[in-house]
């Protein structure tokens, strides 16, 4: 019975210390939130969070959170406090199992909300500075997309209002889809002219006329990201037949084999037209015996 | 000889014959006349109601020939039930190395269709090949097969493919028969057999097939691969329910299929070839529209009774 004991005890340890280990990286635990927190983003990072962290990580300070492996833990205790608000958002953007990535689901901003949300029960919280509106500059930027057909290139221009190349910022591209956006490749960042090439697949299925609706995003931190939509004949020509089923035995008239209702109905007229002819033979037969 | 002596016809038997006809034809007449009164009168209520038309004018109508446009007839529903939403072919992948046995698409899932707690469009069932594998959760819709056994076997076509690849029942036509029950591989389809769970909270909704609420006992509930959430664009039920990302939902002609949880969309033809994508009990030919991804790397060991993962050691 001990042994077993020891056992179970070492294997807890084991997948404790396992569970502990979330490694961040030093530059994204670095960074800094571009919004200043206020008991306003706080309350909208509230609403975020009983939205989706809820379920797992319980409500704060309360301790209600799941028995999952890894614990999730509370948001208001040290474990969650001592954390640079760059591994925070890091770990709510990337997940891990079980813990689900948020990069889709939540936005930047809403992110750092929930983040503001966090810091409202740590009174000896101070924010760092916020970050520089350096990066953030997209709000008036301009894309152009121009299609090189030759090497099969999507060629994005950013530039600002005054006509100015962007440099140095991360662009992405996605193709619209029924559920959601697919991004296609990695985020590309603009060289010095604010031009980035993305490699643009073949196989990827279009409408019937082989459209496609691509999106060209500039990342911002602020959530003003600048988006634009551009439908390009680059997709393949999907034409698919429907999926219902032929015509088959057991169903209503318009879907049952054309031989079935041949014969059915040439059944039912012959065994009608059979009677009919003998009920006049009948009929005949007495007027005839009348006239006798 | 005597035959040319007596007429033919007298005028007694003229006569008779006439009023014969005669009152047929009345009795004809009024029987049409009734049948085509009360199609035409069948939704009268008597009660006017004052409407204002698009260009301002004020009119009266009866009420019961007056149908609210945004609350579609059941013929309607009907029909684009049937139809579904053209050029797609609706697909789903479950992986099963990241169900935990969360059941949040269950409760999901019987809440929009309202069913009670023992019915089930999906369940998450307990698995274990063999003593010495790794033992995980699969979560079990209806496999909306292209070659669905229920169908064929349906003879009052209540149970039908879409286009767009969802099987559908329609409980106005349904007849109880339990034929497709039987054929279903899956087990994937259950009966009304005591009165639904909302009966006198439904009573009176317009029966949706998309949704099969209300529930009507004596009829088939099956999975519908939420067909009113897809016609929204929004993910199903149980897939956006789900808070491991165990789901995958998406249109096939387009390739693509969208995390429920993570809502991150990624190419089907990638994630199925990349993760060895295999369907249910492929050699029976019913070609499903659900796909698995097999459960690699299980965290945790299997519940000696209920969830481990809720007791932690």
């Amino acid at each position: 019975m001990k042994k077993y004991g020891l056992l179970i005890l070492l294997l807890i340890i084991v997948v404790r210390l396992n569970a502990q280990s979330w490694e961040v990286p030093d530059d994204k635990k670095a960074k800094v939130s571009p919004v200043q927190f206020s008991s306003e983003t706080a309350k909208k990072g509230e609403v975020i969070f009983l939205r989706n962290c809820q379920s797992c990580h319980g409500n704060p300070t309360k301790g209600n959170f799941a028995n999952l492996i890894p614990s999730p833990g509370d948001p208001a205790t040290d474990k969650f406090q001592k954390q640079t608000d760059g591994a925070l958002f890091y770990k709510i953007t990337t997940g891990r199992s079980p813990m689900p990535q948020f990069k889709d689901v939540l936005t930047e901003e809403e992110r750092w909300q929930v983040i503001s949300y966090f810091r409202s029960f740590n009174k000896n919280y101070v924010q760092p500075p916020v970050a520089s509106a350096s990066k953030v500059a997209a709000k008036q930027a301009a894309l152009t997309v121009v299609w090189e057909a030759a090497s099969r290139k999507l060629k994005v221009t950013a530039s600002d209002t005054l006509k100015r190349s962007l440099k140095g910022v991360g662009v992405l591209l996605f193709v619209k889809r029924y559920f959601g956006n697919m991004q296609i490749g990695e985020e590309m960042t603009t060289n010095d002219s604010g031009i980035v090439r993305f490699d643009f697949p073949k196989d990827i299925p279009g409408d019937k006329t082989g459209n496609l609706d691509l999106i060209i995003r500039i990342n911002s931190e602020k959530g003003d990201d600048v988006q634009k939509t551009v439908r390009l004949p680059l997709g393949v020509i999907v034409d698919k037949p429907p999926l219902t089923l032929p015509r088959a035995m057991w169903n209503v008239v318009w879907k049952s084999p054309v031989w079935l209702l041949l014969a059915y109905f040439l059944v039912v007229i012959g065994v009608w037209s059979f009677l009919i002819y003998i009920i006049y033979q009948l009929v005949k037969m007495k007027r005839r015996a009348g006239n006798v | 000889m005597e035959d040319k002596e007596k007429p033919k016809t007298s005028r007694r038997k003229f006569l008779e014959n006439l009023g014969l006809l005669g009152t047929g034809a009345l009795a004809a007449s009024a029987a049409v006349y009734s049948g085509y009164h009360y199609e035409h009168s069948k939704n009268k209520t008597g009660r006017k109601i004052k409407v204002l038309t698009a260009d301002n004018q004020l009119a009266e109508v009866d009420a019961g020939s007056l149908t609210i446009s945004g609350k579609p007839t059941l013929t309607a529903l009907q029909m684009r039930g049937r139809e579904g939403i053209k050029h797609r072919r609706w697909v789903m992948i479950i992986d099963l190395s990241k169900c935990r046995n969360a059941r949040k698409c269950i409760a999901a899932c019987q809440e929009a269709h309202h069913l009670r707690p023992e019915q089930y469009h999906i369940n998450t069932l307990q698995m274990q090949e063999s003593e010495k594998t790794a033992p995980f959760f699969m979560p079990k819709p209806c496999q909306h097969c292209d070659n669905p056994p229920c169908v064929s076997v349906c003879p009052v076509d209540a149970t039908f493919k879409r286009p767009d690849g969802p099987v559908l029942i329609d409980n106005e036509r349904c007849i109880g028969c339990r034929f497709c029950i039987a054929a279903c591989p899956y087990s994937a389809r259950s009966f009304n057999w005591i009165e639904p769970k909302f009966a006198n909270q439904d009573k009176g909704k317009t029966y949706d097939v998309e949704l099969n609420v209300p529930q009507k006992k004596g009829t088939i509930t099956k999975c519908l691969f939420s067909s009113d959430r897809i016609r929204e664009g929004k993910l199903p039920y149980c897939v956006s329910a789900c808070p491991n990302g165990v789901y995958y939902f998406g249109d096939e002609n387009e390739d693509a299929v969208t995390n429920g949880t993570t809502k991150e969309t990624v190419r089907l033809s990638k994630l199925l070839r990349d993760n060895g994508g295999y369907r249910l009990m492929e050699e029976l030919g019913t070609k499903p529209r659900v796909y698995y991804l097999p459960p690699k790397n299980r965290l945790f060991p299997f519940p000696e009774e209920g969830n481990i993962i809720e007791k932690e050691g």
